[in-house]
């Protein structure tokens, strides 16, 4: 089930209803049971992964805090590692090694449950920590399986961590007014976020990069910019509707995204966008290979590492590979001696703000490049021809326009809510949007939540479902 | 639990208050919108045709050839085009059934058998919706093939809801959904654009094959077959004289289809039509038409002009319609 359907539109408000008036010590066995429908309606299929995934973590971890000998700790934990990673390679990337071994395509083809890469990382994460010893290991398996099913997060994240979800999920509690009402104002701006803004830039996009032979110039800088607001509204919404969500039902999930592109540097960036992902690296492979407590030129391959990782997690592809590439060299070159003392002295001069701001944003537009491109030669079509005939302005801005064969009306609507957007996540950088507007008179706020709500009815693409992009990965 | 009504009060207040918001906001579109499914207008004047004597069914094929301006305005009777782009055979049977008291007992009905005929012409999930929400407009929900409550919603009782750009119409400054290089409004051909008419054919008809063919490994699908059996078994059943028909296309379009392929069509329509007992005439190699472009309107729809030697041509040759305009009294009251 997927978040902008009418399935789910019927699914939560029922869903939500029985599980408040359930007793509460039964409530995790009916949120167990309408996560494994969410997934099941997807594909049934789908399920033997995701229990199966379950079962052999949580006999692990069990394992592990069980066992007194560091070696079997170790054994325990690779093997899980193993185990893991080897189901989700052998799904996801199997057909990308033998491509790129260039061996004749197999007689099976192998389904990709949706949601895997992020749930084989949170239960990996679950291991690594039990391991560490950070927390005990989860003994009752319906609490464990809620913690790797819990709905909301189940197909996209934010990848949780078993601290900070499972005493959540075992504890008995009462609605909670404020918080479940934030919950539905945070799952509005998702859809906001989802259906409006990425559902209007998703045709122009598709359109230039689907057959990038057919444009030139301008327009590609015009189908980046779009696709990076694509991007992050897509993946953000769906964050955004996940957290609201668990709220209805009083979990409280990590934040994933904190306004990234008004980032002043890679590595602010990367503090704001997909938080959960970038922290699960951070924790569980970065910092292990030793972090910045290293030489410099060990910790500039550990900064390339984490984020070929990375990219390679994102995708069975070279592009994948490459963008990951890009952002670790970015990362390594703000290491370098005298970047940071000049971000520092810069921080106070707001010319210097935005400049940075602006050159993070390229930076990260230049890298989108790679991720969106089908293959390689037509990322280096839009990079190298991106700048065509620039010198003549008139003509390489009026070729754009044509190209993207739009009627003022339809620039209007475009525009209208790109610069809410923008305006929304811009504030959000001093305050809570949703908070400050919680707290005025119900005479304003009603009639905002009113035109919010036309907004997105009246500028949602309605006609045909679409998935999230980052269903994908 | 009075704190979960409070919630539940509270969310519905607000879904109501968007929902009235909406329903403002649909009354100031539908007076300001331009009808996307105009070419469906003409069934909201189908009362106005409470006998119908000579009519067709089909696709832009079938709206394009039968004129009845002639047949209609000079001698009398009642006729009516219920072809609409791109309507498929399980279309066709919704709409005699929708209608089946508008014919008269002796009915003439012309039912197009077009070479995609027997496929989907249209693949693309989102222009199949478009021409799906046109019949959401005037067909009742029991009669439309895959009702989806959905759609009838967001196009038939509020279509604001899939206005797209078009909802910026409400807006006072409504005038500016002019394109931003709009194009020159079309001059009188000159010599030089009348030859390219031909490499202008030319391009469509490639194009229309490509729409109609590519993709499609199995061409002649069950489904479309049982579809136009159920339409002719209906005219059985309502005494209305069926007759099959294939319309005039330019050599431009129909010699980009194989032998093979012509071949496999004609003996699968002469198949539908021994079997039912219908007669089937083809008119898509006629050399009268087919070399004729003048007469299309592009490489597979005639044009006004065409469309009217077209009824000539059929009235002087087609023994049924022969015998119907012996037999048949005008109805026309007025």
């Amino acid at each position: 089930m997927i978040f902008n359907s009418i399935p789910f539109a019927v699914f939560l408000p029922i869903i939500f209803i029985l599980y408040w008036t359930c007793p509460a010590k039964y409530r995790y066995i009916f949120l167990l049971a309408a996560s494994f429908y969410f997934y099941m309606y997807l594909n049934p299929k789908y399920i033997f992964f995701l229990l199966g995934t379950a079962a052999v973590s949580y006999l692990l971890a069990l394992a592990l805090e069980s066992a007194t000998d560091i070696s079997r700790k170790k054994l325990y934990l690779f093997i899980g590692i193993l185990a893991l990673t080897g189901v989700l390679a052998l799904l996801k990337y199997s057909n990308f090694v033998i491509e790129i071994a260039g061996l004749p395509s197999p007689a099976i083809q192998f389904m990709l449950p949706v949601g895997i890469s992020f749930y084989t990382f949170q239960t990996l994460g679950y291991l690594i920590d039990i391991y560490r010893g950070k927390y005990s290991a989860e003994r009752h398996f319906g609490y464990y399986c809620l913690f790797v099913s819990f709905f909301p997060q189940l197909l996209s994240g934010p990848i949780g961590r078993g601290d900070m979800l499972l005493p959540q999920l075992k504890k008995e509690r009462s609605f909670d007014l404020p918080q479940a009402s934030y919950g539905i104002k945070l799952m509005a701006v998702g859809y906001y976020k989802k259906l409006v803004v990425a559902g209007l830039l998703a045709p122009t996009v598709d359109k230039v990069y689907d057959n990038p032979d057919s444009y030139i110039g301008l327009i590609y800088i015009i189908a980046t910019i779009m696709f990076a607001l694509q991007i992050y509204c897509d993946f953000s919404g769906y964050t955004d509707i996940a957290i609201g969500c668990a709220k209805l039902f009083g979990i409280e999930l990590s934040e994933n995204f904190k306004s990234p592109y008004f980032s002043r540097s890679i590595k602010e960036f990367w503090s704001r966008w997909h938080i959960s992902l970038s922290t699960w690296f951070r924790d569980y492979l970065y910092i292990p290979l030793g972090g910045n407590r290293v030489g410099r030129f060990r910790h500039c391959l550990n900064l390339m590492a984490t984020f070929l990782v990375s990219g390679l997690w994102h995708g069975a592809g070279i592009n994948y590979i490459l963008w990951g590439g890009i952002h670790g060299l970015y990362q390594i070159m703000e290491t370098l001696p005298g970047r940071n003392k000049k971000g520092r002295k810069g921080k106070r001069n707001p010319f210097w703000n935005f400049f940075s701001t602006f050159l993070t944003f390229t930076l990260v537009c230049f890298a989108w490049v790679f991720f969106r491109a089908d293959n390689l030669s037509h990322a280096w079509r839009i990079i190298s021809l991106s700048f065509h005939e620039i010198g003549n302005l008139h003509n390489y801005m009026r070729t754009a326009i044509i190209c993207l064969d739009m009627s003022y009306a339809y620039m209007i609507y475009l525009c209208i809510p790109v610069l809410l957007l923008i305006v929304y996540d811009y504030a959000s950088l001093k305050m809570n949007i949703i908070t400050w507007l919680s707290s005025k008179k119900p005479w304003v706020r009603y009639p905002v939540y009113m035109l919010f709500l036309l907004i997105i009815l009246l500028f949602s693409e309605k006609g045909v479902s679409t998935e999230f992009y980052y269903f994908q990965f | 639990m009075k704190k979960i009504v409070l919630f539940t009060a509270k969310c519905l207040i607000v879904c109501l208050g968007t929902l009235f918001l909406l329903f403002l906001l649909n009354l100031r579109y539908e007076q300001v919108r331009d009808n996307p499914y105009s070419d469906a207008d003409k069934f909201f004047h189908i009362k106005e045709y409470p006998d119908i004597q000579i009519c067709n069914l089909g696709s832009s094929h079938g709206e394009y050839a039968f004129k009845y301006d002639f047949l209609a305005y000079l001698r009398g009777y009642q006729c009516f085009n219920f072809a609409m782009s791109s309507q498929t055979y399980d279309y066709d049977y919704a709409i005699l059934s929708m209608y089946r008291d508008s014919f008269a007992d002796d009915c003439l009905m012309f039912i197009p058998v077009s070479y995609f005929s027997f496929n989907n012409e249209v693949t693309n999930e989102s222009e199949e919706q478009f021409l799906t929400a046109k019949y959401y407009t005037f067909l009742s929900p029991k009669f439309i093939p895959h009702y989806d409550p959905y759609i009838d919603i967001v196009t038939h009782y509020l279509p604001i809801l899939s206005a797209g750009e078009e909802v910026v119409k409400i807006l006072p400054f409504s005038s500016l959904s002019l394109k931003v290089f709009a194009a020159a409004p079309p001059a009188t051909p000159s010599p030089e654009e009348l030859a390219a008419m031909e490499a202008q054919f030319r391009e469509k008809a490639q194009n229309r094959y490509h729409r109609h063919m590519d993709g499609k490994e199995e061409y002649f699908l069950q489904e479309r077959i049982d579809n136009l059996n159920s339409i002719l078994a209906f005219c059985k059943e309502n005494g209305i004289t069926a007759v099959l028909i294939t319309t005039p296309y330019t050599s431009l379009y129909s010699e980009l289809f194989s032998p093979e392929f012509k071949e496999e069509f004609h003996a699968t329509v002469e198949t539908i039509a021994s079997n039912a007992g219908v007669p089937y005439y083809d008119y898509s190699d006629d050399g009268r038409f087919s070399n004729r472009l003048e007469l299309f309107a592009d490489a597979d729809h005639l044009n006004d002009e065409g469309a009217t030697y077209f009824m000539d041509v059929l009235e002087s040759e087609i023994p049924e319609m022969q015998d119907f305009l012996l037999r048949a009294k005008p109805n026309r009251t007025q």
